[in-house]
């Protein structure tokens, strides 16, 4: 990696140009690249030579010590990679030599990493030895290293032994010449060893680049590979330009000496020798067999498990309609040849039943099969719900079964440990991938080793097109007038002419684009193999944590026909899971959900759903998913299959999902594709109110009238899909007759076509939605029914993500569902549903690890209740007993209910943490607790050393509250806008709330709140701008402040102020935001955000006398209540503000004899 | 309008303590006040202050006697100082417009 800077198309290409018959790949300790490699050559009439430059431990490859062969003065000369290894190049003669290139290769990295270097050794060598051929290596080899350590010998012994394990006429004397004084320093030494042992000389040539003038951008992609500055004097480099792939006569040229001269012939004589792979490239079904009972085979051992599943799904007798569809699918998958594959599968999933690990009812095309149902493989009844088998297995198109596993993710890694204890660790792989460098980590990369500045590079990537689905464009693409996003990278090029820095970094940045930086692991993909791995593939182990990976990405097995299957982790089954266990709990220790499809027709849930109020709900808490749930009025289980495959952009293009809506509620009428359709389509389309929303629909619509068989609509349905005319225009013709022999008109044909044909590219898979609309269900189900149960497991899941934490948190507020602040008495690590209230958990609280949390708990547990600071000092273990630690538990509120008071105990508690350390650590070592004095019976003992009182006075609350943000990430115990909403609305012209897709684009609004969030952008000119997120009682809104207004208040936009912005409300992409054209900070006092605020009246000095204080006095004792009374007494400029001992109740009548008393204008606002 | 005293305000320009600060009614926000700061160092030159920086270089504070005098000159200043910036109609839609075609995207 990083090491090779040869793109091989371009390499073979120059090896066939210059008439070299064969080439030969040998990476350094790997052959990740020997799939494509394979592939390529061949296509380039090349022969492929596959080999590696192997990494050899210096004695055993398990070794972990470091070896030194010389003397301390000789270190330069010793063993590479201080002593880690020495180098050796092996090449496969045969198949069987692939074969074992493969297991020398994985089991270096199994056994003998070390460091970042996998390494064979002798012994390895010899047992995997059969059609592998080898050489003396590079100046790194062990018979040169002994040579230049004057071991001669020794290296004789080495080469000897090297020679006897692979055999005389596959071991080679291997000379190289790159201009290095190394390579020629024991030149002589090694050739009378080939002498001696009879060695045939073979010059090779390192080729880290293709061509010679590629050799600057290979010094780049060294300085990616050591994060090194190419002006580094000490950076790793290679001396000279010679690492191309020189031709015969370029070689020949070195050197006249006769070895030389016989070593350029034996590579001829090497390549010759080469026999074809191609046995080991084939496909074969490579599917591992289920150990089934003694005189069953894997397809009568799935007939009996079907159809015992299908009686535990039917009880009382198994209808004959399922019956008759497990035939049809048994017969499919007997004919497909994957009775295995369910076996495995169903096998896999009884597993996880039985560690109650969650996975998904159904995901994928797998849900329209019923013998998976009977498997318990998906939950979902596919003939109830309408599913279709051939959308999953399609006899008329032989493809591989792929059911798609979704498990709570933090569990699936139980799964593959299942996997590989039943299969055995040599038929079980992680898949890697490869990461390549991209266009932008190109330019970056280039710009920093070229020494430029950070802001050279991001001018740069900046300039570039923006990523279009996560994809940019590649670097030659800007240069390239015929590449589709050309017209888009006028500024890049612009920059590229005008600039020369720009022109040397994207030049050089073009040299290594594309090249492979690392290797990583699939996601979700697992490699199941009825045969040893290391037969077919080469394996990896990552050093990490020991998961073994393939030496091929997926596509590579794949075509080996390796069966991959996908264990995704999902979230919400946690979620689940997490919610399932709260409700049981708190209500019913019986509790479970159910798929069944009496289970999916509560009236409450649907009714939640039509109210749009769905946050949090999986797959429909987006902004306009709701609006469009609030507009179809889900009544069905039909419906929450229906809105996710309508809510997607092709049907939303056509307006798909707005007409379902308005035709389900009779805005719109309900119309038939033709007349002459309208019964014979009548049980297809009407669950869809005559549209077309599931492929499913395409495939029995094409059975029904035009008499296809729904394989042969699968693969009609497929051809739609691409759009190409001329396949188009043959089916067509088919489709045409199959129709007319049921006499349908043209006109119903034609009408039926021009439906189908744009609705086959983006109608979807009801098997998947209707699988994941199963756990949409759930969680709408939990949360209209255990809401406090489901939002506690919600908040859970989101861990740090505190932008998700306060959406959610003010659900909680919407639903009325109280969250309480952490308590070190109540909490436990997760959010807790308690009472109906969901009780802050300790696992979210800033600088609160796992250990100290389950210490907590322990010692609760243990100890009985903290019934004081001091109490909960001495109770807990040391691991709590630390400043930060205490600190965050202070000021998130986790103490509040011991008392005292945050100020108070934060003033205090490093004091105490030093105390208490000091005495744990005696009482660790045996000595007496200090902090226990004979205490009389029942009372608890007193604390020595710690503070007997804590100062009972509080920080103000915007203080407290901006301490509390710190440790929980928001707002928990108060909110500073609570009491500000009479402050607000004076400000205001309306509430965020009221802002919906119904409000006018650019309307202006005054809108007041709080900033939440502000986030600073840069234009590509350098401008900055912001979005702040303001939040009012009502909700929150997205404000965009660009450049100009940015620059007048730019200054303001600071999280926590409270603000009044003026704007104009935009629509974009069914979300509302605000482009902010004003903002005025807003001071607000104790007293506006007081929960009775004062009155306030202005009088003047010179009115002021007893009689009307009486009167004024007489009237405030008419309305008794709780708010202050404030009286400024103005006296020309000056004013003077008094309390009255009076409070009152606000209300129209007092108001309205106070003015009588004092004037109009006597209130102040 | 309601002028207070420093009360150990800082200058929002250069953060030097204030000599005075005056709310009045925000002339965009009409329920909101605005606060004008009176600074010994961004004013100095400033004609619209000079008379209440004379006043305070007279008056270490507002006495009784001195209040009305007071009075007109704070008067005097707030009907000089400009409102609070605010950006164009033409700036914010020339923005608004550059927003869609996608130039402040980074």
């Amino acid at each position: 990696m990083l090491d090779g800077a040869a793109r091989l198309k371009e390499l073979l290409a120059e090896a066939k140009r210059l008439g070299m018959p064969a080439a030969a790949i040998s990476d350094h300790g790997n052959i990740h690249g020997a799939y494509d490699f394979q592939q390529q050559a061949v296509a380039a009439g090349v022969t492929p030579i596959i080999g590696v430059e192997a990494y050899v431990a210096p004695d055993s490859r398990f070794s972990k010590n470091r070896v030194k062969w010389g003397r301390p003065e000789q270190k330069r000369d010793d063993v590479a990679g201080s002593g880690a290894y020495t180098h050796m190049t092996l090449w496969a003669r045969n198949p069987t030599g692939l074969r074992n290139m493969f297991k020398l290769n994985s089991r270096a990295s199994i056994e003998g990493q070390f460091g970042k270097y996998p390494r064979m050794d002798l012994d390895l060598i010899a047992e995997h030895a059969e059609g592998i051929m080898g050489t003396t290596g590079c100046p790194s080899g062990a018979v040169q290293t002994r040579l230049r350590l004057g071991q001669f010998d020794k290296a004789l012994k080495s080469a000897a032994a090297y020679q006897d394990a692979l055999g005389k006429e596959n071991y080679f004397l291997e000379i190289m010449d790159h201009g290095l004084p190394i390579e020629r320093q024991v030149r002589d030494g090694l050739l009378e060893i080939g002498k001696k042992l009879g060695i045939p000389p073979l010059v090779t040539n390192d080729s880290h680049y293709t061509h010679e003038a590629q050799a600057e951008a290979h010094d780049v992609l060294l300085c990616v590979q050591t994060q090194s500055n190419v002006s580094d004097p000490d950076r790793f480099r290679f001396d000279g330009n010679g690492y191309f792939i020189k031709s015969a006569e370029q070689m020949r040229a070195i050197d006249s000496s006769d070895a030389w001269q016989e070593g350029c012939a034996n590579t001829l004589l090497v390549a010759s020798r080469v026999e074809s792979y191609a046995e080991v490239f084939a496909e074969k079904n490579r599917m591992p067999l289920f150990p089934v009972p003694d005189g069953e085979t894997q397809m009568s051992w799935l007939r009996k498990e079907t159809l015992a599943g299908m009686s535990r799904r039917f009880p009382a007798g198994i209808p004959q309609e399922h019956l008759d569809r497990c035939e049809y699918e048994l017969g499919i998958i007997e004919q497909m040849g994957f009775p295995s594959y369910f076996l495995v599968v169903a096998d896999l999933l009884r597993f996880a039943r039985e560690r109650k690990i969650r996975y998904a009812p159904g995901r994928g095309s797998a849900t329209g099969c019923d013998v998976a149902y009977a498997l318990e493989i998906i939950e979902l009844d596919p003939i109830h719900h309408g599913l279709i088998f051939e959308r999953f297995l399609n006899p008329e198109r032989i493809s591989m079964p792929d059911i798609d596993l979704d498990f709570d993710e933090s569990r699936r890694g139980e799964i593959i440990r299942y996997m590989t204890d039943t299969y055995g660790s040599d038929n079980v792989c992680q898949i890697v991938t490869f990461g390549t460098i991209k266009a932008k980590a190109a330019v970056k990369d280039a710009a920093r080793v070229l020494g430029y500045p950070f802001a050279v590079g991001d001018k740069i990537t900046k300039a570039l097109p923006p990523d279009v689905m996560g994809k940019g464009i590649p670097l030659a693409g800007i240069f390239d007038p015929s590449h589709k996003r050309y017209h888009e990278a006028g500024e890049v090029r612009s920059l590229y002419e005008q600039d020369a820095d720009v022109k040397k970094v994207i030049d050089t940045a073009r040299g290594i684009e594309g090249l492979i930086r690392q290797t990583g692991v699939h996601a979700a993909g697992t490699i199941l193999s009825g045969d040893p791995l290391q037969d077919v593939i080469p394996v990896i182990r990552r050093p990490d944590d020991g998961t073994i990976i393939s030496g091929w990405d997926y596509p590579a097995c794949e075509s080996l026909g390796l069966l991959k299957m996908d264990f995704l982790g999902l979230r919400n089954l946690k979620i689940l899971d997490d919610a399932v266990n709260n409700v049981r709990a708190n209500h019913d220790p019986n509790f479970e959900l159910s798929a069944h499809h009496d289970w999916l027709e509560d009236a409450e849930t649907y009714k939640m759903l039509a109210t749009g109020e769905t946050l949090g709900v999986f797959q429909l808490d987006g902004g306009p998913m709701r609006a469009l749930l609030k507009s179809m009025a889900p009544t069905a289980f039909t419906d929450i299959a229906a809105v996710l495959a309508l809510y997607r952009p092709g049907p939303m293009a056509v307006n798909a999902h707005n007409d379902y809506a308005d035709r389900k509620n009779g805005r719109k009428p309900v119309v038939p594709i033709h007349e002459e359709l309208r019964e014979p389509l009548a049980d297809i389309v009407d669950e869809t109110y005559g549209l077309i929303v599931y492929q499913e629909q395409v495939q029995k619509a094409a059975q029904r009238v035009a008499g296809y068989s729904l394989g042969a609509a699968d693969l009609l349905r497929r051809a739609m899909g691409k759009k190409k005319a001329e396949i188009l225009e043959k089916e067509f013709v088919n489709f045409r007759a199959g129709m007319k022999a049921n006499n349908f008109s043209d006109e119903a044909i034609q009408a039926l076509w021009d439906v189908l044909l744009p609705f086959s590219g983006y109608a979807f898979n009801k098997s998947h939605t209707a699988g994941y609309g199963i756990i949409s269900y759930w969680t709408a189900y939990l949360k209209t029914h255990y809401p406090a149960e489901y939002m506690a497991a919600l908040l859970t899941s989101v861990g740090d993500d505190k932008d998700k934490m306060a959406i959610y948190l003010n659900e909680c507020r919407r639903m009325d569902v109280t969250v309480l602040p952490p308590d070190v008495n109540e909490s436990t690590g997760p959010f807790a549903p308690v009472d109906g209230k969901i009780r802050f958990g300790l696992n979210a609280v800033r600088n609160i690890g796992a250990n100290v949390v389950d210490s907590i708990i322990q010692s609760r547990a243990d100890k009985g209740r903290f019934t004081s600071f001091n109490d909960f000092i001495d109770k807990i273990d040391v691991v709590v007993c630390n400043k930060r630690v205490i600190e965050s538990l202070i000021k998130a509120g986790a103490f509040d209910s011991l008392g005292a008071t945050r100020k108070g105990l934060l003033e205090k508690h490093e004091m105490v943490v030093d105390i208490a350390v000091d005495v744990k650590r005696k009482e660790a070592y045996g000595q007496f607790d200090l902090f226990s004095e004979p205490s009389t019976a029942g009372a608890p003992a007193a604390a020595v050393g710690l503070p007997a009182e804590y100062s009972t006075s509080e920080w103000d609350r915007k203080t407290k509250l901006a301490f509390e943000r710190d440790m929980l990430g928001l707002y928990i115990s108060d909110h500073p806008l609570a009491g500000a909403e009479r402050s607000l609305k004076k400000v205001a012209d309306t509430v965020i709330a009221e802002l919906n897709e119904e409000t006018p684009e650019r309307q202006p609004v005054v809108l007041a709140g709080l900033i939440s969030a502000v986030e600073r952008r840069v234009t590509k000119d350098g401008k900055i701008w912001a979005i702040i997120k303001l939040e009012d009682p009502t909700g929150s809104i997205d404000v965009l402040f660009f450049a100009k207004t940015y620059e007048l208040f730019g200054h303001e936009l600071i999280a926590d102020r409270i603000v009044a912005v003026q704007g104009r409300v935009n629509h974009r992409d069914g979300a509302v935001s605000i482009f902010g054209s004003d903002l005025k900070i807003l001071e607000l006092s104790d007293s506006d955000l007081a929960e009775h605020p004062p009155i306030k009246l202005i009088m003047d000095v010179a009115r002021v006398n007893a009689v009307l204080v009486n009167d004024l006095k007489h009237v405030l004792q008419g309305y008794p209540g709780k708010s202050p009374v404030h009286v400024k007494l103005r006296n020309g400029a000056r004013v003077t503000e008094l309390q009255l001992a009076v409070r009152v109740e606000p209300s129209p009548a007092l108001n309205s004899e106070l003015k009588g008393l004092l004037g109009a204008g006597c209130l102040d606002s | 309008m309601t002028a207070i005293a420093s009360n150990g305000n800082r200058c929002p320009v250069c953060d030097t303590e204030v000599i005075l600060a005056a709310d009045r009614p925000h002339p965009r926000f009409p329920a909101a006040m605005h606060r004008q700061y009176l600074c010994p160092v961004c004013h100095r030159d400033d004609p619209a202050a000079s008379g209440l920086l004379a006043f305070f270089a007279v008056h270490p504070m507002v006495e009784l006697s001195t209040s009305d005098t007071f009075a007109a000159l704070v008067r005097e200043w707030l009907d000089r100082v400009p409102d609070p910036p605010m950006v164009s109609d033409e700036d914010f839609d020339a923005d608004v417009e550059a927003w869609r075609r996608g130039d402040f995207d980074g």
